[in-house]
């Protein structure tokens, strides 16, 4: 199916047309989520919520980029969202314990990627935790690019950024993990 | 800008994830996302139903039924008051009373 078609079918709500979408993307847009949001069950829901949008938004897709990066484009900031009422979660349950003491805080919990070989478990959990804590934009530029190998072209039309700023916001990433992880060790 | 940092023990974390894997989604993952929409299309017609245009019309039915209630109440009763006074004040004098 080529991608004017899958637009074409997507906008004409298009049911095989939507299916052949989230069973080309699925994985992709899981992984990414799951990079940025450190927790299978929570990147499972917020990868469920990115093609909700998809389907909900298409009508308005002007085709200014391709699909795949508008799709990643709202992957990325449901990821970011979902970090940020995670944050607020854990604020929360920092200052008001008793309210909502079943949860699990993530900052206590490491999280281990499916796909890291077992060797590397630990380092990878102490990466991942380093990452979570870096300022947004440097986690979802180091995240996109160092982690999950995408292009710094992909990256700069993903995050609406130039070159350079991504460029820069990667090289800030490494400054301070390598600060974090001296920390730890 | 790329600078060109020195960082050995960040390269080093990262060697750990060399090669890593992608992670895959449910292999129930379309379902699921299915049902979640067609769970969400339900919920917003209950939403649909619940705008303040639903709202506003259910109340003034609600209470046109009330006001003709009350008013159906209120006339019987002026009705059965008219009657037994009529009827009090002809048995005292020895008078029929005539419903026509």
């Amino acid at each position: 199916m080529s991608e004017e078609e899958l637009i074409q079918g997507l906008k004409a709500r298009d049911e095989a047309a939507f299916r052949w979408l989230v069973e080309h993307y699925k994985d992709k847009i899981f992984n990414t989520v799951l990079n940025i949001v450190q927790d299978g069950d929570e990147a499972d829901d917020c990868a469920q919520e990115v093609f909700i949008k998809v389907y909900e938004s298409i009508g308005g897709f002007k085709g200014e980029s391709a699909l795949g990066t508008w799709i990643y484009r709202i992957a990325v900031t449901k990821a970011l969202d979902n970090l940020r009422k995670k944050k607020t979660r854990n604020k929360l349950q920092t200052l008001l314990p008793w309210w909502m003491p079943e949860e699990k805080k993530s900052s206590e919990s490491s999280f281990n990627h499916p796909g890291v070989l077992l060797e590397n478990k630990e380092k990878a959990a102490t990466l991942f935790k380093a990452v979570s804590s870096l300022p947004e934009k440097q986690q979802t530029a180091f995240t996109l690019i160092r982690i999950q190998g995408m292009s710094y072209a992909e990256v700069c039309e993903i995050m609406g950024q130039s070159v350079k700023a991504v460029e820069s916001l990667v090289s800030r990433a490494k400054e301070n993990l390598e600060k974090k992880l001296k920390v730890k060790n | 800008m790329k600078r060109n940092i020195h960082t050995p023990l960040t390269d080093e974390y990262l060697m750990s994830i060399e090669g890593m894997k992608e992670a895959e989604a449910s292999p129930f993952f379309y379902t699921k996302l299915k049902a979640r929409m067609e769970k969400k299309t339900e919920e917003k017609v209950w939403i649909f139903q619940l705008k303040p245009a639903y709202i506003i019309t259910m109340l003034i039915v609600f209470l046109s039924i009330n006001c003709v209630v009350v008013i159906n109440q209120v006339q019987s009763k002026k009705a059965e008051t008219t009657s037994s006074a009529l009827k009090s004040f002809a048995n005292s004098y020895n008078l029929t009373v005539s419903n026509y």
